[in-house]
Formats: structure tokens, sequence, C-alpha cells
């Protein structure tokens, strides 16, 4: 290797102890991706699943509605806020890192959070959360779509990469009427 | 002060949205007063705001929703009379 060219991945763990490449203790490890395994199809969406994530390490409030097949980040769920009355809808996935290197001193500190979706918000079936990401309080993530950067409040998002392409003036919950969110949502001018 | 009538309006949403009622096997003639065109799968939200802003750009006016009850904000006929109600007090239309 030239000192010029920067090691790649393998060569980075052949330097490096392993155990230090390990995200986890492996025990801690086997037991997060169990109740991953668990919550993604066992009923309660609202209790038993929020409960075995809860377990995983994922800090969530009260009220929280976790649909049908949601994956929250594998190795890491302790990076991962989820704010009261928010709703993750089915098949989406939420990421906290993206690499196999081990942590950064700040990723190690025990308050670190990468994701972080705020209270009342709605993310539809299907969306994509990387890292290092805020969704703001009230916003509203469109199905399909691919956060890949903070969502402020009370906002609309769309697309890959999602872009807010609205202002919601409610919050879309369980208890709101569908066109009542709808009437009160304001284009945001491109 | 703007005159718009219901008519107009519900013609502009109808050839707005020939290409999503042409998928669903209608043509315009087709669609009575109470055609609901989320329920029907014509639109989504995001069509909403785009229908909004077409009705606010073509006619130049500002449209004040608050008073609109919002079961009729995808029904096609409701919707074109709010519009003609709402118009000639309505501010221009401000991109």
């Amino acid at each position: 290797m030239t000192p010029e060219c920067s090691p790649s991945l393998a060569e980075v763990s052949i330097q490096r102890n392993p155990k230090e490449l390990l995200p986890e203790p492996s025990l801690r490890g086997l037991k997060n991706r169990i109740l991953q395994e668990l919550a993604q199809w066992v009923p309660g969406a609202f209790t038993l699943r929020v409960l075995l994530h809860r377990w995983r390490g994922v800090t969530i409030g009260q009220n929280v509605h976790i649909a049908y097949d949601v994956v929250i980040e594998t190795a890491y769920p302790h990076w991962v806020f989820i704010g009261n009355n928010v709703q993750l809808g089915v098949r989406c996935m939420i990421l906290a890192h993206l690499h196999a290197l081990p942590p950064s001193k700040e990723e190690q500190q025990r308050s670190y959070i990468s994701v972080r979706i705020e209270d009342d918000a709605y993310i539809g079936p299907g969306v994509i959360i990387l890292p290092n990401v805020t969704i703001g309080r009230g916003s509203v993530v469109s199905a399909g779509s691919v956060v890949t950067r903070s969502i402020g409040p009370m906002l609309m998002a769309q697309g890959n990469p999602a872009k807010p392409i609205a202002e919601c003036g409610m919050p879309l919950n369980w208890r709101t009427p569908y066109k009542e969110f709808l009437s009160r949502l304001r284009s945001l001018k491109q | 002060m703007r005159h718009v009538s219901a008519q107009e309006v519900r013609l502009l949403i109808l050839s707005s949205l020939e290409a999503q009622l042409t998928a669903v096997g209608l043509t315009q003639t087709d669609i009575p007063d109470d055609f609901d065109l989320l329920t029907e799968g014509v639109i989504d939200s995001l069509g909403i705001l785009q229908l909004i802003t077409l009705i606010e750009e073509h006619f130049d006016i500002k449209v004040d929703f608050a008073d609109l009850t919002p079961e009729n904000l995808t029904i096609v006929g409701p919707f074109s009379r709010y519009i003609e109600e709402r118009a000639p007090s309505a501010l221009p239309y401000d991109p």
C-alpha cells in the first residue's frame, strides 16, 4: 500500500484488534437481533412491538405505533430516539449507522443519538431513514421516501431524497380525520 | 373582484386530471357532482396540493379554505362551488 492511498476496509480490519470491530458484545447483539425479528411480526403495534424495541435499547415515548415489519437499527438501537405519538408505517427502516468501523468518540457517548423522530411525526410505509437526521415535531414523511437530511417541524416531505413539499396545519395521527389533515396542508413554494 | 363559476372550476379540475381519470376508465362526462377524487384513487395528498395551486394560479386568486368542510375538499361539486363563493372576496394569487 502506498502512503497516499487510504486503507480499504479489509486492511483496516487487519490492522485493528478484531474485538474492537465488534459493534457490540456478541450476546447483546444476538439479543438485539432476536428481539428485532420478533418485533417485526408479533401483534401489538402500540404495545408488544414497542416493548420489544425498548428492550433492545431504542428510546420510545408514549402512544407510539409501530406497524408490521419495521426495522429499527440492528446494531445500535440506542442511537434511535422516538418521541410521543409517533407512527411508523409498514416496512419502514431506520438506520442509525452506515459503516462497519468502530464507533467514533462522539458515537461512543451514552447520550449519542443518530436518528431523532420528534413527537407527533408520521412516517409512511416503506420509508427509509438514514443516519444523523432529525424528523421534526408533527412532520409527515410520504410513503417510500428516503430521508437523508433533517426535516423541520410541521412539514410534509416526499421523495428520494425526501424534500419538504408542504406545511402541515396539524399533525397526522390516528385521531386525525385524514381529509381534515389534507385541508390544512399548504404547498411550499418551490 | 374576480368572478369564477363553479362550472369553470369543475372543467379545470377534470381537464387537469384527464390522464388519471382515463386510468380508472372514466371520462369527464362520467363524473357526478359527488365524485370523490381521493377515495376513487384519482388523486393523492400531493395531487390535492397541485390542484389547489393550479386553481389559484389559473384564476389568480388566493383561496382561504378555513371554512370548507374537510370532507368536501376532494369532492368535485362542493369543492367547485366553494371556489365560486370565495373567488369574489379572494386576494390575488401571490406565488
